[in-house]
């Protein structure tokens, strides 16, 4: 019994060709294994899928459970066959033909091709226009390719390109923060500092500004002024960061010399600073010179301060600090003490009860001599009635001239007078209560020397310290300084620095910077630039 | 034995990754410079250079892997690192930046790298599951022989509507030409069954028949209304032919939605990686510019 195998290929041009194949077998398998007559890697077909039995009663389909095959358009798994009938097998499609010769079958076998059958269009009918269906993004139009050059030149051309050659976009996104506010008229103007492309920015361009105002930390003579010459403004002034950090509080910027000073060339005695809570030398005051080392006033706080209140012109009045320390107008400092300002309302000058609006003049000695002795002069040439000169006054009538004489022994009395109530301003009255008066000259031609007050403006040149930023309605000046209980005028109030470090250490630890400044003594790390040189900046092309 | 580029050669490359964030943040953490801490600063200028080192190197995935022959490391090997050094990029980065950000082109390039990062976990995370799932509805076939399958479907099915009346004939026809399954990005990714059928004796204008759900009505109707049983075995047939379809059009409508997530998320990271290796030479060559 023998079956003649038909397969039949479908050309690339659509003709159909015929390879013959004779079986010398009963039996043929189908499936994916290799040794099945029929074999396809098809992932439909089992590897022992089915068996085209030839019997003596004609073909017998068997499959093997669970595979199936389709027999004339029907799933079945045995069926008896009979020549015409269409067997379909996943990729093969074999057809019962007729035997030609008695006793000898034939079987033809097509292999659909899968990619015929895919071009062939699973969704087709009839109508062309209907595709395949786009089941994958790269179908449906994704790419990947365009979008990265795109994206790529987009972002070299816009962040780098453009910016450098033509200004557009504007080059201020490269920046990387916001300026200081003190440098907010150079947002955006980035060739105001960066002058050269790759160069780091230069001083000159920051003394363009501030070069007036600046000072070396350190004289040229100092061992360690070459150290500093070396620096670059922008090694502490840094820019664009977040949060503005012009002005460095870090304290290692004077850590790094003054925990050591000796190490660094500074004067013998120089005292070591790590830090202003744990390890900062006593407070330095403002001394007076040797010649003269107190302020010779004669004034006590306690006296002004007490609490029932002292006597003045106007009464009984309770004196409080401001009353004398006045404020300077950013609230930082006080005004100097003046005599005029802040003393006279109560220590006035005045010297003639008749006339209590005259007053002698505060200052100079001479002066007030003069002042006296043209009071006086007047007052007894115009008829004044000396009550304490006795018989020999004359009170002339209205209108009548005194005669020469008379008018010499007037002037005479009158500058007795004066001299006498000088003597008594001088030393026992008004000045002496708070100056030290020394007299001289003779009897009839008296001199008195007052001593010049001195008080120190600042008693701590080397630091600054802001009393607006700590005087609040619960810091009263007690706090710091203990006037109420000072009795003597040399006492000096000033806190020690204990006192400072009552709030300041920990969390609430105070930076060197905060009080010293780095560019010259007494003077902040950084004064504003001027209009002008703003203008001249903002001029330059 | 399967195992996952997460798990290989021992997680040595999540250690390296943890090691270099590790090192980065003890490095920040230790160096206290007088400014913010900063691009701008010793440790600034490290970080950021071992930043755009592993930025080049993570794109070199792109060329090895194209390279077969390599036999420089397993590509296995270059995509677990690339995995785990690509998320400590996004540690190494932000400490390079020291948290400052503003509107500039050095953000840009940051975010630039951030939706790379994301759009790369988000392909891990789909690589976790999705190609298991791939597997079991593929059923060891192609999208190509699933296709074929359906073609043999639909031509049985027209030699069954045959024998049955001239109306289960145009149905039939009408069924297969107003099947439309993926064909956009969205009906793509959400497996979403656009199909239309154009019924005898039904509405004038095509009904929607996702799942090929009206088919199947209308088939059951005419079946159950039939009384000859040369029809009801014909129309019996169609029935079970298109509940096949039904089933084979889910799989394929499944299988196009989990390549389309499997490699969604490649059209923002590939690209989206050339617009941050432009970015990132705008960054490098404006900071030195303007230094």
């Amino acid at each position: 019994m023998r079956i003649l195998l038909k397969h039949l290929t479908q050309t690339a041009a659509g003709t159909a060709s015929v390879r013959e194949q004779w079986v010398d077998d009963s039996i043929i398998t189908v499936g994916r294994a290799t040794d099945q007559r029929l074999q396809s890697n098809d992932t439909r077909l089992q590897l022992q899928h089915a068996e085209l039995r030839l019997t003596a009663t004609g073909w017998q389909l068997v499959c093997n459970p669970p595979a199936q095959a389709v027999v004339n358009d029907k799933a079945c798994r045995d069926a008896r066959l009979v020549p015409g009938d269409l067997v379909t097998v996943g990729p093969l499609r074999l057809r019962i033909e007729p035997p030609t010769v008695a006793g000898d079958a034939q079987l033809s076998v097509e292999r659909l091709d899968e990619r015929a059958a895919v071009s062939a269009a699973v969704l087709r009918g009839e109508d062309a226009s209907i595709g395949p269906p786009k089941l994958s993004l790269a179908e449906v139009g994704w790419r990947k390719r365009p979008w990265a050059w795109a994206l790529f030149l987009i972002t070299v051309l816009g962040g780098l390109v453009l910016p450098w050659t033509a200004g557009v976009p504007s080059d201020a996104r490269w920046s990387s923060g916001p300026l200081h506010a003190a440098h907010a008229s150079l947002e955006g103007r980035c060739d105001s500092c960066h002058v050269e492309p790759f160069v780091r920015v230069r001083n000159e361009s920051c003394l363009d500004c501030h070069a007036d105002h600046l000072r070396t930390h350190l004289p040229a003579d100092h061992p360690a002024a070459a150290q500093f010459k070396a620096q670059r403004c922008t090694d502490c002034h840094v820019e664009h960061d977040e949060p503005s950090n012009l002005v460095q509080t870090d304290n290692r910027v004077c850590t790094d010399c003054h925990a050591e000073p000796a190490r660094h060339g500074a004067r013998a005695g120089a005292k070591p600073v790590t830090d202003f809570a744990l390890n900062h030398p006593p407070f330095r005051l403002s001394q007076l010179s040797s010649e003269q080392p107190a302020s010779q006033l004669k004034f006590t706080h306690a006296a002004h301060l007490d609490a029932r209140g002292i006597k003045t012109p106007e009464g009984t009045v309770v004196m409080q600090c401001a009353d004398c320390h006045t404020p300077t107008e950013e609230g930082r400092g006080f005004q100097p003490i003046r005599m005029e300002t802040h003393c006279a309302s109560c220590h006035r000058l005045e010297f003639d009860p008749a006339e209590p609006a005259r007053t002698v003049p505060h200052g100079d000695p001479t002066e007030v001599l003069r002042v006296l002795s043209g009071h006086y002069s007047a007052r007894y040439l115009a008829g004044y009635a000396d009550p304490l000169a006795g018989r020999t006054s004359a009170v002339l009538p209205p209108g009548v001239d005194v005669a020469p004489a008379e008018r010499a022994r007037l002037l005479g009395v009158a500058r007795d007078r004066a001299l006498r109530v000088a003597s008594d301003l001088f030393e026992r009255r008004v000045c002496v209560d708070c100056h030290t008066v020394t007299r001289s000259g003779t009897a009839a031609e008296p001199a008195w020397k007052v001593t010049s007050v001195k008080l120190v403006s600042n008693w701590m040149p080397s630091a600054q310290f802001d009393h607006a930023l700590h005087g609040t309605s619960l810091t009263p000046c007690s706090t710091c300084h203990k006037a109420e209980t000072s009795k003597q005028a040399s006492d000096v109030l000033m806190p020690a620095i204990e006192t400072c470090r009552d709030c300041h250490r920990g969390t609430m630890a105070t930076a060197c910077i905060d009080c010293h400044g780095f560019h010259g003594k007494g003077q902040p790390l950084w004064q504003p630039a001027t209009i002008k040189t703003v203008l001249r900046k903002a001029r330059a092309p | 034995m399967h195992q996952s580029i997460l798990d290989y050669g021992g997680r040595r490359y999540l250690k390296l990754a943890l090691a270099l964030c590790g090192l980065s943040l003890v490095l920040y953490l230790w160096h206290d410079p007088r400014s913010p801490p900063n691009g701008g600063t010793w440790l600034g200028y490290t970080l950021g250079g071992v930043g755009a080192a592993l930025i080049l190197w993570l794109t070199a995935l792109g060329v090895r892997k194209r390279s077969y022959a390599s036999t420089l490391g397993t590509l296995q090997g270059w995509v677990s690192a690339h995995v785990y050094l690509g998320l400590a990029l996004l540690w190494v980065a932000t400490l390079h930046a020291g948290f400052q950000f503003g509107w500039n082109v050095h953000t840009l390039c940051y975010l630039l790298m951030v939706v790379v990062i994301a759009s790369g976990l988000l392909g891990i995370v789909l690589y976790q599951r999705f190609p298991q799932q791939l597997s079991q509805n593929r059923a060891q076939q192609t999208a190509a022989q699933m296709l074929t399958e359906l073609q043999e479907l639909d031509e049985r099915t027209r030699r069954v509507a045959a024998n049955a009346s001239a109306d289960e004939i145009s149905a039939i026809d009408a069924n297969i030409a107003g099947t439309r399954i993926g064909g956009s990005t969205a009906a793509i990714l959400s497996a979403r069954d656009r199909s239309t059928v154009l019924l005898p004796g039904g509405a004038s204008q095509p009904e929607p028949n996702p799942a090929q759900t009206r088919m199947l009505e209308w088939l059951s109707a005419r079946l159950s209304a039939s009384d000859d049983p040369l029809r009801t075995r014909a129309l019996s047939d169609l029935v079970s032919l298109i509940g096949a379809r039904r089933a084979l059009l889910r799989r394929l409508q499944q299988d196009a939605r989990l390549r389309g997530w499997l490699s969604v998320w490649l059209y923002v990271h590939v690209p989206v990686t050339f617009g941050l290796l432009g970015s990132l030479i705008a960054h490098v060559v404006s900071v030195f510019l303007y230094w």
